[in-house]
């Protein structure tokens, strides 16, 4: 129901052994560390002191080597070959380790000449691609010149006497150039025009004139609409001959940016995995390296803050124990004016709901943990929305298995968990309400069978009787709802706040369960002392209301017009409980798209030939599609229900969640005892 | 006469599944444009960015049902033929267009709103619990209004 208390810890370490108190912190795993600019100490009596010598060296190694970490696996990491595929890397048991191991393994690797190395190839390979575009535009160029017998030094170089231009005309303009600049040149030149397609717009022309004449050439030139193109240097043969050469030098190319990929995969089958494991190594020693720096430190002492659950400071003076000496220890309980952070404390059968609480946001420190509360109506929802036994079977089969297969742990554990609870909701209401894969019992005559026992459970028919299944789903809106007016009223009630609990809340409850009375015993059920009773109620609710939701307004006026408008209010409570009608809405919703998939299967069967295999793609596709969307929707819808119409009514978040210092890791699982860490950084 | 029932009833089944199934395109097809920017730079979030993709096309879905629901009640999918009058073919019409106008107007919304919230998860991927939700909020009148169909439909005698 609340969270977990925690203590404020202050160290006082000696600077000699910090690392090992870090070491021994970051292995308990249950520390957040304050950092100095919240902690609000004055700066003057502990200047922050540059650390020793030593210290700072094997920092800057770490920030180094970490940096050569990064980029080898990011050059590295695509083209290394996943063993088992994606879904196994994502949720795949990581490979265990102990700190020493992976101390040893970075000790023994050389991290920055494979850092070089792979950057080398990796310049290697992106200065060869570039090449190789820079030869194909070359190609692309001198395709069109194929047949001009000029080598192209005239072009690009000239001589004395003689110097040529490249460029593009436009197709319907190439006579004009011709004639203008024959009768330029006088038989002293040569224009050079490519062969082109009859749908060019443009066409490749080579000029070639004396050089004195060059500069009314161009201008004659760019007046019939030639613009020049620049003649890449060091082509010099003629186009032809060129272009065999670019051929084969392109071919060279490749052979090379394929020799250096073939070693740069031979390299990430070696390193990738090695890498790996430093870099789990490195993050965990800079992370201890941060945490030692959140502190303030004289020359000879650091002082470490952090935040612990109470039930963890006994373990915390065990394993600083061999440091008594050194260190001083000293726990108080958050002030007021703290933030502490969240830990979620919850008996073992709501842990599975956790993550949604986490989703939302998690509670204040004196706040209520919502998960218990929530969990009960969640597990209902959501079997109510997904409502197929059928479906509850595939589903529940699907995550139990990914969870057997893959060992999962943490948050993902807990979300699979959750599924496979809501699987269990699922199945109990699909049989309560006669849904196995919509009607495929009754419809497909080899379950005729199993028919007489299906029938036995059934309880209510939703798709034949909605009404009842409608006001089933209000109920539990009302039911819900009423509870969540009645935490909020506890609450209240829990911290001193009497007029919260009695006048805002109390008045509610009152009229609200005031006219659920009255409307219900109208309808007949009960007799006319519970009309009385309701009515009595209700007006107490409202006068309540009226008399106090204006309490914080000036002047008798606004007191009493706040108070009359409050009672607005009951559409949103109105609209409240009409919104949980998507539970009927979104089971008939499965069972219907179930029937059509039924249905749909029974009509392609009859396709004489094929029909039969129509029939089996139609069934298990059709079923696989609506069993991915239906469970979607009910996940989310019946989170939503919990969120909006719920938690709004007492719950509001705001907490943060506890990030404690941990040997925190990507790819690998850290096992094996705290004695075996190194200590250092 | 009785073929005109029918044909009303045909009428609100293609309108059901006609209307919302637009919407939900229009919808899917708004947060897909989205999408494909945020992949641009991130292709890693294919999956989220699917899931919020997806969120719009329920309408489409809830459209189908309906139709086939009205279909289903004035015996065209197999079963016993029914006789349809004029006035009960109207009510089937009737019954389909909660689902017809709501599905296509949320589903445009809800589009919208899925769109928005890829470029939030594109910049805070923790989030997406509460990107899922938002989009939900919208599609919340669809499923009223398929109610309302449903209950419409069902409620028509023969």
């Amino acid at each position: 129901m609340a969270v977990t208390r925690v203590k404020k810890v202050r160290i006082l370490s000696h600077q000699d052994i910090l690392e090992n108190v870090l070491a021994a912190l970051q292995n308990l795993g249950c520390c957040e560390m304050i950092s100095s600019d919240e902690q609000g100490v004055p700066g003057e009596e502990y200047a922050a002191f540059p650390p020793d010598r030593a210290r700072s060296e094997r920092s800057s190694d770490l920030e180094a080597s970490i940096g050569d970490c990064r980029s080898l696996l990011r050059f590295l990491e695509p083209l290394y070959e996943e063993e088992g595929g994606m879904l196994e890397r994502l949720l795949g048991p990581k490979p265990p380790v102990t700190l020493s191991e992976l101390a040893s393994l970075r000790s023994s690797t050389d991290l920055s000449d494979l850092a070089t190395k792979a950057r080398g190839l990796e310049r290697r390979i992106s200065e060869k691609r570039s090449e190789t575009t820079m030869v194909t535009n070359h190609i692309k160029l001198l395709e069109p010149l194929k047949d001009l017998d000029l080598p192209l030094w005239i072009v690009s170089r000239g001589t004395e006497k003689v110097t040529g231009v490249l460029g593009t005309i436009p197709a319907a303009r190439k006579e004009e150039l011709t004639d203008s600049f024959s009768s330029l040149v006088k038989g002293q030149g040569e224009v050079f025009l490519a062969a082109h397609g009859d749908k060019d717009v443009e066409v490749m022309a080579v000029l070639v004139f004396p050089r004195s004449i060059e500069r009314e050439v161009l201008e004659t030139a760019s007046g019939a609409g030639f613009s020049k193109v620049d003649c890449p240097q060091g082509l010099e043969d003629q186009p032809d001959q060129e272009i065999v050469r670019l051929v084969s030098l392109r071919e060279d190319l490749a052979r090379d940016i394929s020799s250096a990929e073939e070693e740069a995969s031979r390299m990430a089958l070696d390193v990738v995995p090695v890498a790996r494991k430093i870099n789990d190594f490195l993050s965990v020693l800079s992370a201890r390296r941060d945490a030692g720096r959140s502190g303030v430190s004289t020359e000879k002492v650091s002082a470490l803050r952090f935040w612990i659950p109470a039930d963890k400071l006994d373990d915390l003076e065990k394993i600083l124990e061999p440091y008594a000496t050194l260190i001083d220890i000293h726990s108080e309980d958050p002030a007021p004016e703290d933030n502490p952070p969240i830990i979620l404390d919850n008996p073992k059968w709501a842990v599975p709901f956790s993550p949604l609480t986490k989703l939302y946001g998690m509670p204040s420190y004196t706040g209520i943990d919502p998960t218990v509360l929530m969990a009960p109506f969640f597990f209902l929802f959501f079997g109510m929305c997904l409502g197929d036994g059928g479906y509850g079977l595939v589903m529940g089969a699907f995550f139990l298995f990914a969870l057997v297969r893959y060992r999962l742990s943490g948050d993902t554990r807990n979300f699979f968990i959750l599924l496979i609870l809501g699987s269990v909701s699922t199945v109990l209401v699909g049989a309560l309400t006669g849904s196995w894969l919509g009607d495929m019992i009754d419809v497909f005559g080899i379950f005729a069978p199993i028919r007489s026992m299906k029938d036995r459970l059934v309880l209510i028919k939703p798709m034949n009787d909605p009404i009842t299944f409608l006001a089933i789903s209000l109920a539990l809106g009302v039911i819900q709802i009423l509870f969540g007016i009645v935490i909020a009223m506890w609450d209240a009630f829990r911290k001193g706040d009497m007029m919260g609990a009695f006048a805002d809340q109390g008045g509610w409850l009152a009229l609200i369960v005031g006219i659920l009375l009255w409307g219900a015993s109208s309808l007949g059920v009960g007799g006319s002392t519970l009309i009385l009773m309701g009515k009595i109620l209700a007006a107490t609710g409202a006068l309540t209301l009226v008399a106090t939701q204006g309490r914080d307004k000036p002047g008798i006026v606004r007191k009493a017009v706040s108070g009359v408008l409050s009672l607005y209010n009951i559409t949103s409570y109105l609209g409240d409980v009409l919104s949980y009608s998507r539970l009927l809405a979104l089971g008939l919703a499965t069972s219907a798209i179930a029937m059509i998939v039924n249905t749909l299967t029974g009509l392609v069967s009859g396709i004489p030939y094929v029909g039969w295999a129509l029939a089996i793609l139609i069934f298990f596709g059709g079923h696989l599609f609506s069993v991915v969307v239906n469970v979607l929707g009910s996940f989310i819808h019946s989170l939503r229900l919990q969120y909006v119409e719920f938690f709004s009514k007492f719950y509001s978040g705001g907490g943060r969640v506890f990030e404690p210092l941990k040997l925190d890791s990507k790819y690998t699982r850290i096992t094996g005892h705290s004695a075996e860490d190194p200590g250092m950084y | 006469m009785d073929q005109l029932g029918i044909m009303l009833a045909v009428l609100g089944a293609a309108l059901a599944a006609g209307f919302a199934g637009s919407g939900s395109a229009i919808g899917v097809g708004i947060a897909g444009e989205s999408g494909a920017g945020i992949m641009t730079e991130d292709p890693g979030k294919f999956g989220l960015v699917l899931l919020l993709q997806a969120l719009p096309g329920t309408q489409g879905i809830y459209g189908l049902l309906t139709a086939f629901f009205a279909i289903l009640k004035v015996g065209l999918l197999g079963g016993d033929a029914v006789s349809v009058n004029v006035w009960q073919g109207l009510g089937v019409l009737f019954a389909c267009l909660p689902i017809a106008i709501a599905g296509y107007y949320s589903g445009i919304a809800q589009g919208k709103t899925s769109a928005a919230c890829i470029q939030m998860i594109a910049k805070r991927p923790e989030e997406t619990g509460k990107a899922v939700i938002l989009p939900a909020m919208v599609e919340t009148y669809a499923v009223l209004a398929l109610l309302m169909s449903i209950i419409l439909l069902n409620s028509i005698q023969f």
